[in-house]
């Protein structure tokens, strides 16, 4: 009797352990929490077709090593050429000098002198294709042409948007310190077609883009007074924003491009305003009887962000876009100034003097600061599009130059513009 | 290996201990009811059942020996099928453009790597158990029963015994006396493989921390038989319209086929790779 007993409980027992055997199985996890932080290495061979494919290559590979997020390979290193675009690339060849994307592309010419670049980006190790776009330009605009891939790639492989089809608008500055030139210029971000807007028969501060990138608005100082002014960069048509009595600064444009923000001294007192572009009619925004200027709107249009003393030291302030709720949002040591909210709305960028002058960045709430530039004088930081990029120029031994950072403070290097400029303004992408 | 050879692997320590449980029982009616009358006619099942697993319950107290019988023996049984290694997995190439202008320039050396080549993960003999120098005591078929075998291996088991624990495993690395089940118990892959992965797999993942936008991927990888990616899947992540997340996925990806080919622990199986960029993304 016990044994029959004995008997099923075994069974029951064998029957037990089977079922539960394969939980036992516990699923194999390896976990990766450190990684590096270095620059993709990518492969961009010359795209086929005529001379002007080794050109566009050129552009994407340039674009992309200057964002310190690429390691553009040296071609030397190749061991073949991709030919067809359609055809699918050897990864081995690709694989042994440790290219991680491989770029291919063929340009042709159409009869009417248009020409045509198609493009693949491949992922070498897993041996598929990530990218496959086509664009279509006039002859000239090569360069754009291989912009607009560079983008492409960089939103491909780092998730934010590309910012290499964009223009910077500054002040071109010569002559010397007793006699300076300030000229409006303006340049493809990656320096190219650098060109001059004003004749330097006056002087010229805080350029800022419009939404539509083809408004520039800007402070003109003359022996008469100061004064904003509108820019068209297409037709070359300017025009005054209103007349004030006093001097008119830092001028910005809302997000929509309706309204241009700007400073306005009177009887002493700077406050902020607001001019709808349109009925010309003007909003003001601060009546505090202290210096309020340096307005920036925030993406969506609803908030401004400031710098004002009335707290006894430059500080920034944000309040809602008709003046009300105004609340300060730097609390550190030292005097803020310039701020200017990121494209994405996660930011502000802003200058501190304190021992120096430097370019930083919070949150909008004043949060998380970090200083991201060390030298002893830097000022007017300006958002790349995606918001992972600044310029601002710093000032040395031989005068103001373009420099830019990344939001990290890692990647820190000089614009491709070699001679004295300062005042930056990133355009939107362009369109 | 086989799926169908998976599962024996998986059964057998259950249908030992089974079987060990049957001889405890045995052992303790046998001892407790000596005067328990039993009936003659079941006196041979009862033997059959109480012999065999007077071995498996010895071999049971040697876990770590069973465990590594358990990946080595797989491996050639689960290659022998494949006589030809598959072709590379990139499928043909038309390469209507035969002429390679470049290969007349010397290609140097990129002095970069090669051959991804991991490095061994760190061997760690100490967790690892060593290679079982007793395996002639699994060759044996079990379909003959011999006594006189059977004894002289209990005692050949008892003898050799106490030089073993100089070198195994002590502690919660032993499954036996460990307070809980260890993630890689049964499986044959240690700690110390899979700390090495890691590792290797840190060096190669080119962390993607300049989107604005910090994603956390997990790539489901299967290894073949040779140490080659055979798939490497981030749930759909890396074809996703997210482009952070894509990006993100790709970089993971792209990282986990660099540590190709896998150490032998890794091949023929299927295990997750989790790249927290959270983390890695706050501590650069």
């Amino acid at each position: 009797m016990i044994l029959r007993h004995t008997g099923y409980l075994s069974a029951l027992i064998v029957t037990l352990l089977l079922a539960l055997a394969p939980l036992a199985r516990a699923d194999i996890v390896v976990n990766v929490d450190q990684g590096v932080s270095q620059p993709l290495p990518i492969a961009i061979p010359a795209f086929g077709g005529p001379a002007v494919g080794s050109q566009i290559a050129g552009v994407v590979s340039a674009d992309l090593a200057r964002s310190g997020l690429f390691r553009p390979l040296d071609p030397s290193t190749f061991k073949s050429a991709p030919g067809d675009v359609n055809v699918q690339p050897n990864f081995d060849d690709w694989k042994s000098i440790s290219a991680q994307a491989l770029v291919t592309g063929q340009v042709t010419s159409d009869s009417d002198g248009r020409l045509t670049a198609d493009f693949r980006l491949w992922d070498t190790y897993a041996g598929e294709q990530l990218l496959g776009l086509q664009f279509s330009s006039t002859a000239e605009n090569w360069r754009r042409v291989g912009h607009k891939i560079a983008d492409a790639v960089y939103e491909k492989l780092t998730g934010a948007p590309g910012y290499f089809d964009t223009r910077i608008v500054f002040v071109a500055e010569s002559g010397t310190r007793a006699h300076r030139i300030r000229r409006l210029a303006i340049m493809d971000q990656d320096g190219a077609n650098p060109s001059y807007l004003t004749d330097g028969s006056y002087l010229v501060y805080t350029p800022r883009f419009s939404a539509n990138t083809q408004e520039i608005t800007y402070m003109a100082l003359r022996p008469s007074g100061s004064s904003v002014y509108l820019l068209n960069i297409e037709t070359g048509r300017q025009e005054t924003v209103g007349h004030f009595s006093g001097m008119v600064f830092a001028p910005r444009f809302s997000p929509d491009g309706r309204k241009v923000a700007f400073s306005a001294e009177k009887d002493g007192n700077s406050d902020i305003y607001v001019m709808d572009l349109a009925s010309h009619a003007t909003n003001r925004l601060t009546t505090d009887p202290s210096i309020d200027t340096s307005p920036s709107f925030s993406p969506d249009g609803g908030q401004l962000v400031f710098n004002s003393d009335r707290g006894g030291s430059p500080q920034i302030y944000v309040m809602n876009a008709d003046g009300s709720g105004v609340h300060r949002i730097s609390f550190g040591s030292g005097r803020y100034t310039t701020p200017v909210w990121s494209p994405d709305g996660k930011w502000v960028a802003f200058t501190k003097q304190e021992g120096g002058f430097h370019i930083g960045i919070m949150r909008p709430d004043g949060s998380d600061e970090h200083i991201l530039t060390g030298s002893a004088l830097e000022e007017g930081p300006t958002w790349a599009p995606n918001s992972r990029v600044i310029m601002f120029s710093r000032e040395t031994g031989s005068g103001a130059h373009l420099w830019t950072t990344d939001i990290t403070g890692r990647i820190i290097q000089p614009a491709p513009y070699p001679l004295g400029a300062s005042d930056p303004a990133w355009s939107p992408l362009l369109h | 290996m086989s799926a169908y050879a998976r599962r024996r692997d998986s059964l057998a320590p259950a249908l030992i201990a089974a079987l060990a449980m049957h001889v405890g029982l045995f052992v303790a009616l046998t001892i407790f009811h000596p005067a328990l009358p039993l009936p003659l006619g079941s006196a041979v099942p009862i033997n059959i059942v109480s012999q065999a697993p007077t071995t498996d319950s010895r071999q049971a107290e040697q876990a770590p020996q069973t465990q590594t019988a358990q990946v080595e023996a797989p491996v050639p049984q689960a290659k022998a099928p494949t006589p030809p290694p598959p072709p590379p997995p990139s499928p043909p190439q038309p390469r209507p453009t035969p002429p390679k202008p470049l290969k007349t320039v010397p290609p140097p050396k990129p002095a970069l790597k090669p051959t991804p080549t991991p490095a061994k993960p760190t061997p760690a003999p100490a967790v690892k158990a060593p290679p079982t120098p007793t395996h002639p005591s699994k060759a044996p078929p079990k379909d003959t029963f011999d006594l006189n075998a059977l004894a002289a291996s209990i005692s050949r088991a008892s003898h050799s015994s106490p030089s073993r624990p100089a070198n195994a495993a002590r502690g919660p690395t032993r499954a036996e006396t460990a307070p809980v089940a260890r993630v890689d118990a049964g499986q044959g892959i240690s700690q110390s493989d899979i700390q090495g992965l890691s590792q290797l797999l840190n060096r190669l993942w080119l962390k993607n921390c300049d989107s604005g936008t910090i994603v956390n991927v997990t790539v489901r990888l299967a290894i073949d038989n040779d140490g080659r990616v055979l798939l490497a899947d981030a749930g759909g992540r890396e074809h996703a319209g997210d482009s952070a997340a894509s990006a993100s996925a790709i970089r993971a990806i792209a990282a986990v086929h660099q540590a190709a080919p896998y150490a032998e622990e890794f091949r023929g199986r299927t295990f997750s790779v989790n790249f927290d960029a959270a983390k890695a993304c706050a501590n650069r």
